[in-house]
């Protein structure tokens, strides 16, 4: 934690115990979770701040035993209902149990937990209230390898779309790595797009006057198992965000 | 829709103000109408109730977790069996 700044900002001056919870959203990851949670773990171990829960989203190919067996606190949803309502029962429960920010790390392994602490400052801070971590470093070329071309002409013309939306620069719109501070979450629990979520929650977010900021990170590429994007589905993808994004700046 | 069945002087009247030469063609209409605005409404009353269902899931999911961490034991039974 940055010492000069907590003189500055006396709510962070408050001694309280600042506990950022990791949620970890998983459908059908048996190939990773195990992994996943066992960064966390040693990520947790390291710092007592940090703890983690796992949503598993009604998987039927034993994700959710897979990450009890590895330790996990695992909430699971009786049936499949989307990524959105399963970070929203995440985020819900890190809220209830207090805590001050919360962070989604995806379960197929593609975030690396290490990162989280990198994400962090802009919040403790007060200088942003959501921050994004990137595979495109400003200025780098590096990150790349970790998406695909199709996926690349995705995100800049989402990327594009939030531009003009909102005003924010984001350059990786679809990174579900997020640090949220606890207003930021306390918002997402109660309004929480339900299908490809990631981008539309951004502009919901920005358009209610939370700060956004990107901190480059490293990711990786998914260890096993397949994404769920396809082709097609990344097409439909952005013309929806694209449309109800528009829907919602004309509806106000 | 029974009274226009019934009274045909009605259904010409009615045929006539839409501009429908064959009157049961009008009957048709009316009726296509009635199933558009009844599919609209179970239409809504369906995501309404995907919503609440959604939401009391999670409800579901959330208690039975607190009483899996308070207990320090993971509820045995198989909740994926449903």
């Amino acid at each position: 934690m940055p010492r000069n700044v907590r003189h500055i900002l006396p709510r962070v001056a408050s001694q309280r115990r600042e506990k950022l919870t990791a949620v970890i959203p998983a459908f059908e990851e048996a190939g990773n979770i195990a992994s996943v949670v066992r960064e966390l773990q040693s990520l947790s171990k390291r710092n007592s701040k940090i703890d983690f829960v796992v949503v598993d989203d009604g998987s039927s190919d034993g994700t959710r035993e897979l990450a009890i067996a590895a330790g996990a606190r695992v909430i699971s949803h009786p049936y499949n209902m989307g990524i959105g309502v399963t970070v929203q029962t995440g985020f819900r429960h890190a809220l209830a149990h207090g805590a001050q920010y919360v962070v989604q790390v995806d379960g197929d392994g593609q975030h690396i937990p290490d990162e989280i602490e990198k994400l962090l400052p802009p919040l403790i801070a007060g200088t942003a209230d959501v921050v994004v971590g990137t595979r495109f470093a400003k200025g780098q070329g590096e990150g790349l390898q970790t998406t695909t071309f199709m996926r690349w002409l995705a995100g800049r013309a989402l990327s594009l779309t939030i531009h003009f939306l909102t005003g924010s620069r984001i350059s990786d719109t679809t990174s579900g790595f997020r640090v949220f501070n606890r207003e930021a979450a306390e918002y997402i629990a109660n309004n929480y797009p339900d299908d490809y979520p990631e981008v539309q929650i951004l502009v919901n977010l920005a358009r209610r006057g939370f700060r956004i900021v990107e901190v480059p990170v490293r990711m990786r590429s998914r260890t096993a198992g397949a994404s769920s994007i396809n082709w097609w589905r990344a097409i439909y993808y952005v013309f929806k965000v694209m449309f109800s994004s528009f829907m919602d700046k004309v509806r106000r | 829709m029974l009274a226009l069945t019934l009274k045909r002087a009605w259904l010409t009247h009615l045929a006539a103000a839409l501009g429908v030469y064959y009157p049961p063609t009008a009957l048709f209409l009316v009726l296509s109408f009635f199933m558009i605005v009844m599919l609209v409404h179970f239409s809504m009353v369906v995501s309404k109730l995907l919503t609440q269902n959604q939401k009391l899931a999670q409800k579901v999911a959330l208690l039975e977790a607190e009483i899996s961490f308070k207990d320090g034991a993971d509820p045995s039974h198989d909740s994926n069996a449903a």
